[in-house]
């Protein structure tokens, strides 16, 4: 084991004892197989013992499979919180509120779009903003910020970027519960307002991907999720709410950092600075996080519009082309949820960073045609190694029905910058029939594979952890990168 | 390179180190090394636009912090890359104050060389503190 603090529950468990570290309120569990776990860096253990000391946190402060180290929780790094007598921390979401994953599933086949892939591609790079400072789709005035802060998808659908089913196939239905424009600063609308409908840069990508032969592990369920066989294409979408979010996030850590005496808790990191969560100050950050949840999800809705616009532009010809949202999950966010707490259900507020949400089969809170099957979970790895969907099971339970959200970084950004080049790769990646455009070569270097876990021995991993199933796997064919 | 990257803080985001001899050194210093982070050619980038302020607190830090996401706002809210032009920190009684002015244009996606997007500057590991003589500021970029 790399750090002689880790102790072996079983081949998928590793914990950190809470009197590891002075401040620890609960123990810290590293869900992943041995070689993952030793593949961690060490601040990941910092990390996620120091979520562990955050007043309220109930059961363990947890890490999934993909863990890697961040800033204030790691990456993958789980919380429930008591709301009654615990906090809500602006570093334990991100500042990229609401990161997430949607999946479209489509008729196309392989064959078809094989063919035209570099068309396709470049039509997605020309019409989906993408890289540093892009504006989005559309522009909104400050009243239609707020409806659409409130509104989500919903928004969306109502002004003519897409229809019912994206809004039944959306984590919370694509509209977050306790959004409130009024806790929202002047800045945070005048930086987001205009980019609302694009990509960004960094992680962030819309990829084509493909169910190859052999990848279909699960045949109903995937086709119960829209892969209706070998060689179907669908279409992967990773961003978030985009310099809204971040502004959100920018200004109430900036408020809560000198508060912290007042609190009466000092986070060993500064990053995790928080307030309690009933408190006024607690409260404000909840509803505007809440108004940049709904503005990831509405961002993601109008890329989905484009995409489907652009891809009927391309194969108007063939009869009844379908895209259709499969569903979209949320990678960073605070959300109020009930799970059993020593048997009884209680209210607790799951803070999940780079980590997404795996609810059981039967959950309510999952549209209904997914119902018999659980939460469909997309779990995006890199644009070399490919995608998973899994879903929801009762045995992530111990996670507050929580599983991994990619690959998970296994090199810095300047380690993969050092060992790969941009342009290279790019032509490596095209012989190997992978087709990418990116507004940045050194961003694309960042991002190659090898910068990455395997994300096969992440997956079976997170399986083997009892957090999802796994469904099918999905190649990818063609990427546009920030 | 006028900035250090500390390899052993993060693997998802970019931490870096700064030294100058004054606050305001480190403040110029900094606000190079954010907008070297994100873009390949800074000195490519032309001085047509001015945005001046002034910040103020108790505490150096958290001017630091919010200094850096000045320059990350207006990258987003106006599509503008800035770098210090000219930044005057001072202290009185332990009251901080930061006069910035910076200097940059609209992004030009021909002209300007594109790295990542910094996301935002982070509290994570963020300390400034005298070594020897100099001033030294450790932070963490979110990317």
């Amino acid at each position: 084991m790399k750090s002689n603090l880790i102790r072996k529950i079983d081949d998928y468990i590793y914990e950190i004892p809470s009197d590891a570290k002075k401040g620890m309120n609960v123990p810290a569990r590293i869900y992943a197989s041995e070689s993952l776990v030793n593949d961690m860096d060490e601040a990941v253990f910092t990390q996620i013992t120091n979520v562990a000391t955050l007043p309220g946190i109930i059961g363990e402060a947890a890490c999934m499979p993909d863990g890697h180290s961040g800033y204030g929780f790691p990456i993958g790094g789980v919380a429930a919180i008591d709301p009654d007598n615990g906090i809500i921390s602006p570093g334990g979401i991100g500042f990229d509120i609401n990161c997430g994953v949607r999946l479209l599933s489509t008729n196309l086949t392989y064959d078809e779009v094989h063919p035209r892939m570099k068309e396709i591609v470049d039509a997605f790079f020309r019409g989906i903003p993408s890289g540093v400072g892009s504006d989005g789709i559309i522009s909104l005035s400050s009243g239609k910020f707020d409806d659409a802060m409130m509104g989500g998808v919903e928004w969306g659908v109502k002004n003519g970027f897409g229809d019912k089913n994206d809004i039944e196939c959306c984590e919370e239905n694509g509209k977050i519960a306790g959004a409130d424009p009024e806790c929202v600063s002047k800045k945070a609308r005048e930086r987001g307002a205009h980019q609302v409908g694009s990509l960004g840069s960094g992680n962030h990508y819309l990829e084509i991907q493909v169910a190859r032969k052999g990848n279909i592990f699960d045949r109903d369920t995937a086709k119960l999720f829209g892969i209706e066989g070998d060689n179907s294409i669908a279409i992967m979408i990773h961003t978030g709410s985009r310099g809204f979010g971040h502004q959100v996030a920018t200004d109430y850590l900036h408020s809560f950092s000198p508060l912290q005496t007042k609190f009466g808790y000092i986070p060993p990191d500064r990053e995790l600075a928080c307030a309690p969560f009933h408190s006024d100050e607690g409260q404000r950050y909840f509803k505007a996080m809440n108004c940049a949840i709904n503005i990831a999800f509405l961002n993601r809705q109008l890329i989905k519009s484009r995409v489907s616009e652009i891809l009927h532009d391309i194969f108007g010809k063939k009869n009844g082309l379908r895209v259709e949202t499969v569903y979209d999950v949320c990678h960073n966010t605070a959300k109020l949820e009930k799970h059993k707490v020593n048997g009884k259900l209680k209210e607790l507020l799951i803070h999940r960073k780079g980590a997404t949400r795996a609810f059981p089969p039967g959950s309510q809170d999952i549209p209904e045609k997914y119902r018999s099957a659980g939460q469909p979970v997309l779990i995006g790895g890199s644009m070399e190694s490919g995608s998973y969907i899994m879903c929801g099971t009762e045995s992530a339970e111990k996670t507050f029905f929580t599983t991994v959200h990619g690959s998970g970084r296994v090199m810095s950004r300047h380690q993969a910058k050092s060992r790969f080049n941009g342009r290279e790769l790019q032509k490596s990646m095209e012989s190997r029939g992978i087709y990418i455009r990116t507004a940045s070569y050194s961003g694309l270097a960042e991002e190659a594979g090898g910068a990455y876990k395997d994300v096969d021995e992440v997956v079976a991993s997170a399986e083997k952890c009892g957090l999802g199933r796994v469904v099918a796997k999905l190649t990818p064919l063609g990427n546009i990168k920030g | 390179m006028d900035y250090e990257l500390i390899e052993d803080i993060t693997h998802a985001d970019v931490a870096v180190r700064v030294r100058g001899a004054s606050y305001s050194e480190l403040f110029v210093k900094s606000g190079r090394a954010l907008m070297s982070e994100m873009v390949e050619n800074p000195g490519d980038i032309s001085p047509l636009v001015i945005k001046e302020g002034v910040l103020s607190g108790d505490n150096i830090e958290l001017l630091f912090f919010e200094f850096l996401n000045e320059i990350l706002f207006f990258k987003d809210a106006e599509s503008l890359l800035l770098l210090p032009d000219n930044i005057s920190v001072t202290d009185n009684e332990s009251v901080y104050k930061c006069s910035f002015r910076l200097a940059g244009e609209k992004i030009i996606r021909e002209k300007h060389i594109f790295r990542v997007d910094v996301k935002a500057v982070t509290m994570h590991g963020l300390r400034i503190y005298k070594e020897n003589d100099l001033f030294v500021a450790e932070t963490v970029f979110d990317v």
